[in-house]
């Protein structure tokens, strides 16, 4: 086979796109009734949901797997990214919180960071990028 | 009424909150859905099969059919081994409510009742 055709089966994921169906999912989150969650629920704050596309905007990255987002009962976004026991996890708030849990290769870490402060955006970054590492990982050779 | 280990303690969730684990595909549960009641503060509720059971009704009959609900399932031993209580609290128009006692503000520990949980029925909408 010619190193061409190899090249055609590279797949590079598209950043964009991981950005364009975040945004999507939060157009839909926004439009859910108030009574959503049950009678007396919270509608979801479209500050949140402009957050939550801000927050997956600064830490995807092509190699990221693609963020899942869903609602809370009080009105904010929790963005998400799981693989397996590997996840991160972020409830974005309209005042620009961040609640995060992070369970990434050995580290467990629970705490708030802030989405306008870029060294918080740079960490999380990196743990989002280390979620499902073990894609890259190539098998030890048997004997 | 003590609630035995052999007993499953059933919870309503919103369809809308859920997530996907990417390495196997499945669709779980957010965190989200694992929250004490707040108005008024109460622990998370849920159902006692044993008593829906003896009530004469159906599992998939916990869940209407309005196209917004899913149903999970956790075995009460193994929410008891992670520290919780499951303490039967009937009602008078529902004999199966149950409470699940035990702190859940750290946000680990609803993902850990997210990751216990195994889905027993779901009822599909668009959102």
């Amino acid at each position: 086979m010619a190193d061409a055709d190899l090249c055609g089966d590279i797949v590079i994921p598209d950043t964009t796109g991981l950005i364009r169906a975040a945004r999507d999912r939060a157009s839909e989150l926004c439009s859910l009734p108030a009574d959503w969650d049950g009678p007396g629920g919270s509608a979801i704050s479209p500050v949140s949901a402009a957050n939550a596309v801000r927050l997956v905007a600064g830490v995807t990255c092509p190699e990221c797997l693609p963020a899942s987002l869903s609602p809370t009962s009080v009105g904010n976004i929790l963005v998400d990214w799981t693989w397996g026991d590997d996840h991160v996890e972020v409830e974005v708030f309209p005042d620009g919180r961040l609640e995060v849990l992070v369970r990434v290769a050995g580290l467990d870490w629970e705490g708030q960071l802030r989405l306008e402060d870029h060294d918080h955006l740079g960490w999380l970054g990196h743990h989002v990028s280390g979620v499902g590492i073990e894609r890259f990982q190539i098998p030890a050779a048997t004997a | 009424m003590s609630v035995a280990d052999e007993d499953v303690f059933y919870r309503r969730v919103r369809w809308a909150k859920r997530t996907t684990d990417q390495r196997s595909g499945q669709i779980r549960p957010s965190s989200d859905s694992f929250r004490d009641s707040t108005d008024p503060p109460s622990p998370m509720s849920g159902l006692l099969r044993s008593v829906v059971l003896a009530s004469d009704r159906s599992i998939d009959s916990l869940v209407p059919g309005d196209g917004g609900d899913a149903l999970v399932e956790f075995g009460v031993s193994a929410l008891r081994r992670h520290g919780f209580e499951v303490v039967a609290s009937p009602e008078e128009d529902e004999p199966a409510h149950a409470h699940l006692v035990g702190d859940k503000e750290k946000r680990s520990t609803r993902r850990l009742l997210a990751d216990l949980a195994r889905w027993t029925a779901t009822t599909v909408d668009e959102t």
